[in-house]
C-alpha cells in the first residue's frame, strides 16, 4: 500500500521480500477464522502485532527459542508475553511438572504443593503473611479488590490510567459490553500525579476501598515510565491514612525485578501483591499475597475454579522460585537486559537512529526516538522477525518485551546481528 | 442527556452532517443529476431550537450553508420541534413543516425529497455494487463524508465524544478502500479537529484500509470481526492503531443517534 509518505506497510514489504512466508500461518488462521471470534482473541490477536507480517501460531519451543507453524527460527524477547522467566521448556521445572503429573494433576483435593507453595512465597514476599492462587492475573487482581471491598466495606476502585489489570469489566479498556454501573465505583489517576491523586482522595474521601497500582507504568503502544521519587511511597502513606487498601499488581513484573515483589525495588509497601505469569514459567497459575491484617476478609470472599488448586503448576512453581533465587535470575535479567538496551542503542548510534528504550531493562519498551506512530518500528519489527539466515527475532512492535534467564550473551549478540540487517532494510526503503 | 436534548443532537446530525452528502452524491449518481436537471433550487430548514441549515443545489454540487446565507434559499420550512425535524428527515410520519418563505415554490421540494430517496439508497449498496471501482470510491467518499461531519459535531455537542476525544489518543488517522483508493482523513488534535479527502496535510499516523469492498460492507453495517479481517489482511491497520481505535469508538456513538442507514427520504 502506498502510503502518503511514499513508504509501504509492512504486509506489502515482507509479501514482497518473501513469498508466502507465513503460509501456514494463515492458512490455520483462515480456519480459525471460520470457528473462532477474532480467529485468535486477546493480547496474541494478530490485530494487535504485524498482521501479515509476522507469525500468528507456534509449533514448538525450547530455552529462549522457538519454531512457528511455517518452521520458522525466533529468537524470542516476548516470551509468551511474560510466563517463560528461565525459558521454555526448563529441564528441571518440567522434570518435576511432570512427577507430579504421573501422579495426578486434579484431584477431589488440593495437594501438599499448594501448602508448601504458599508457604515459600509467604517467606519471601516480606509484608505477606497468607497466599491464595487462581490461574490467571485477572483471578487474583479482581478479587483482591473484592477482598479490599470486604475489609474497608467501602465501594471505590482507584487505578492508572492506561493501566492494565485483567480482563474484568472494572479493570478491562474495551467498551463491548460493559455497562455504566460495572464502573461506576471505579476512578482513574495519571501516574506520577500525585496532587491528581490526592484530589481524587479528597473528593472520594470515606469511600475508597483500594488503590490498585504497577510497580511502574506500562502501558501498551507507550513508554514505560519509572515512579517519580516519592511517588509510591506517597500513595502508600495516603492509603495507610485513610484506611484504604494498596494493591500491587506485580503480575508483568514479578519475579523479574526482585524475588520478593518488585516494591522492593521501588521503595514502598504494598497490601496485597498479585502474581502470575512468570511463577510458572510457562504453568498456568497466579497467586495473591496479603498482610495479616486482611486474612478475615480474605477468608470470607469466595475463591474457587475448577482448576485453580491443580498440583502441576504449583509443583512447578515451588521449582521455578527455588531456580529464580538459586541462580539470581532478577540480576541475570538486568544483565542481558543491558545487553540488550546498549547494543540497540549503539546500534541507533550508528545509523543516525535513536531506538528508545524505557523502563526495567529486564522488561524494556522499545520504539524509535524520533516517531510516536511506530510506522517505522513497525517495519523494523517485521523485518527482525523475518530475520536473517533463517533466523529471525520477535521484537514486539507495541508491547514491552521479557527478558528469560536462557538468553545468553550469544543470544543477545546474535539478535542484535538480526536487528542489524532489519536496521537498514528499514532505512533502506525510507530514503 | 435529556429525551430533548438527544432529538436537537439527532436533528443536528441530521442538518450538518447527513444532507450536505448531497454534494458527494450529485457528483456521483446521475439518477440525483437527472433528478435537479439543468435547474437551480436551494431550500433552508430550520427549527424552534434555533438550529439552520440551507442547500443550495446547482448542477453537480449543492452547497452546504448554515450561516446568514440561509436566508437567501428559495424556501424555507420551519419545524416546530427537533422530533418533528427528526421525524420528518427519518421518513416517519410527522405534521409537515411551515413554509416560511418561498411558498410560490415550496412544489420544488418534492425534487429535493426525491433527491434525499436517492441518497438514502445510494448509501445502502449491496455487494455487488461495490465491487464496481467508481461507486466503492463515491460510496466510501460520502458514507465517511457523513460520519466525519458527525463525528466533528458530537466532539463538539456531546459530552461523551467530548471527553473521549479530550482524552486522546491523538494524531491524524486516514480511511480508504482499497490501497488506490482515494484517502479521507481525521485530524484529532487538542482543541481541534478537521477532516478532509484527498492527501493528507502530513503523514497518517494511522493508516485504515479497507482490501475487500465486502469486509467494508460488513464494517457499514455492523457485522465485521475487525480482529479476524486484520488477521486475514482484507482490513490493514498500519501506524498507531490506538488511534485508529479512538475513531471508531467515536464513530459508535454516532450510531446512538443516527441509526446506520437512515437519510432524509421522508422529506
Amino acid at each position: 500500500m502506498e502510503l502518503s509518505s511514499g513508504t509501504v506497510s509492512p504486509q506489502e514489504r515482507i509479501g514482497a521480500s518473501n513469498a508466502q512466508p507465513y503460509a501456514e500461518s494463515m492458512a490455520l488462521f483462515r480456519r480459525a477464522a471460520q470457528v473462532i471470534p477474532c480467529g485468535i482473541y486477546g493480547h496474541q490477536s494478530p490485530a494487535a502485532t504485524l498482521p501479515g507480517a509476522s507469525p500468528y501460531y507456534a509449533a514448538r519451543a525450547e530455552g529462549c527459542r522457538y519454531w512457528d507453524v511455517d518452521g520458522r527460527e525466533y529468537l524470542d524477547f516476548i516470551c509468551g508475553y511474560g510466563p517463560i522467566v528461565l525459558g521454555y521448556r526448563h529441564p528441571e521445572v518440567e522434570e518435576v511438572a511432570e512427577r507430579q503429573r504421573r501422579d495426578g494433576d486434579t484431584f477431589n483435593h488440593p495437594t501438599a504443593r499448594m501448602v508448601e507453595l504458599a508457604e515459600r512465597l509467604v517467606s519471601l514476599v516480606d509484608f505477606a503473611s497468607w497466599a491464595v492462587f487462581g490461574k490467571n492475573g485477572s483471578d487474583v487482581t479482581s478479587w483482591a479488590v473484592r477482598v479490599a471491598r470486604e475489609s474497608t466495606r467501602r465501594k471505590k476502585i482507584l487505578r492508572l490510567s492506561g493501566g492494565y489489570h485483567g480482563i474484568d469489566p472494572w479493570c478491562n479498556h474495551s467498551p463491548a459490553g460493559i455497562i455504566e454501573e460495572d464502573r461506576a465505583h471505579v476512578h482513574t489517576f495519571h501516574w506520577n500525579d500525585l496532587e491528581g491523586f490526592a484530589q481524587l482522595m479528597r473528593r472520594h474521601a470515606g469511600k475508597v476501598a483500594c488503590v490498585i497500582v504497577t510497580p511502574y507504568h506500562h502501558p501498551a503502544f507507550g513508554d514505560s515510565i519509572l515512579p517519580a521519587r516519592g511517588f509510591l511511597k506517597a500513595i502508600e502513606q495516603k492509603c495507610r491514612d485513610e484506611g484504604v487498601v494498596l494493591i500491587l499488581d506485580d503480575i508483568r513484573a514479578g519475579f523479574r525485578l526482585h524475588l520478593g515483589g518488585s516494591h522492593r525495588v521501588f521503595g514502598f509497601s504494598p497490601d496485597i501483591i498479585c502474581f502470575s505469569k512468570a511463577l510458572g514459567n510457562g504453568h498456568p497459575i497466579s497467586a495473591a499475597l496479603g498482610r495479616k491484617e486482611l486474612r478475615v476478609p480474605a477468608s470470607r470472599v469466595f475463591l474457587t475454579g475448577s482448576f485453580w488448586n491443580s498440583a502441576v503448576p504449583m509443583a512447578a512453581s515451588l521449582k521455578v522460585l527455588d531456580i529464580l533465587e538459586r541462580d539470581d535470575v532478577p540480576a541475570k535479567l538486568q544483565r542481558s537486559g543491558q545487553r540488550l538496551r546498549e547494543g540497540l542503542e549503539r546500534l541507533g548510534t550508528e545509523f543516525g537512529k535513536d531506538i528508545l528504550g524505557s523502563g526495567p531493562a529486564a522488561v524494556p519498551f522499545y520504539r524509535f526516538n524520533d516517531e510516536s506512530n511506530f510506522r517505522q518500528w513497525q517495519r523494523f519489527c517485521a523485518y527482525a522477525m523475518e530475520g536473517e539466515g533463517g533466523v529471525g527475532a520477535f521484537f514486539h512492535p507495541h508491547h514491552n518485551w521479557f527478558l528469560s534467564a536462557a538468553h545468553t550473551d550469544a543470544d543477545i549478540d546474535q539478535a542484535l546481528e538480526i536487528a542489524r540487517v532489519a536496521m537498514q532494510r528499514t532505512l533502506e526503503e525510507t530514503i | 442527556m435529556t429525551p430533548a436534548a438527544i432529538e436537537h443532537l439527532r436533528c443536528r446530525l441530521f442538518l450538518f452532517a447527513v444532507l450536505p452528502a448531497m454534494d458527494d452524491l450529485l457528483k456521483a449518481s446521475e439518477e440525483a443529476r437527472a433528478l435537479l436537471g439543468d435547474e437551480s433550487f436551494s431550500v433552508a430548514f430550520k427549527t424552534r431550537s434555533g438550529l439552520r441549515g440551507a442547500y443550495f443545489l446547482e448542477g453537480e454540487t449543492c452547497r452546504f450553508d448554515w450561516g446568514n446565507a440561509a436566508e437567501k434559499a428559495d424556501v424555507e420550512l420551519f419545524f416546530h420541534s427537533d422530533a418533528q425535524a427528526n421525524s420528518t428527515f427519518e421518513g416517519r410520519k410527522a405534521i409537515p413543516p411551515m413554509p416560511t418563505r418561498g411558498i410560490s415554490k415550496i412544489g420544488r421540494v418534492k425534487q429535493f425529497q426525491d433527491i434525499a430517496a436517492v441518497l438514502e439508497d445510494f448509501l445502502q449498496p449491496n455487494g455487488d455494487a461495490l465491487r464496481d471501482t467508481d461507486f466503492r470510491e463515491a460510496f466510501v467518499k460520502t458514507y465517511f463524508g457523513i460520519m466525519l461531519r458527525s463525528l466533528c459535531q458530537l466532539c463538539e455537542h456531546e459530552r461523551v465524544s467530548r471527553e473521549i476525544f479530550r482524552s486522546g489518543p491523538h494524531g491524524l488517522a486516514q480511511f480508504q478502500l482499497g490501497r488506490d483508493g482515494v484517502p479521507t482523513w481525521l485530524n484529532l488534535v487538542p482543541r481541534r479537529l478537521d477532516w478532509g479527502r484527498g492527501e493528507p496535510p502530513r503523514t497518517a499516523d494511522v493508516t485504515v484500509c479497507f482490501n475487500d469492498p465486502a469486509v467494508a460492507l460488513h464494517a457499514l453495517h455492523d457485522e465485521m470481526d475487525a480482529q479476524a479481517e486484520l488477521g486475514l489482511g482484507t482490513l490493514e491497520i498500519n501506524g498507531f492503531p490506538p488511534l485508529a481505535e479512538q475513531v471508531n469508538l467515536l464513530m459508535e456513538r454516532i450510531e446512538l443517534y443516527l441509526p446506520r442507514g437512515k437519510t432524509p427520504a421522508g422529506i
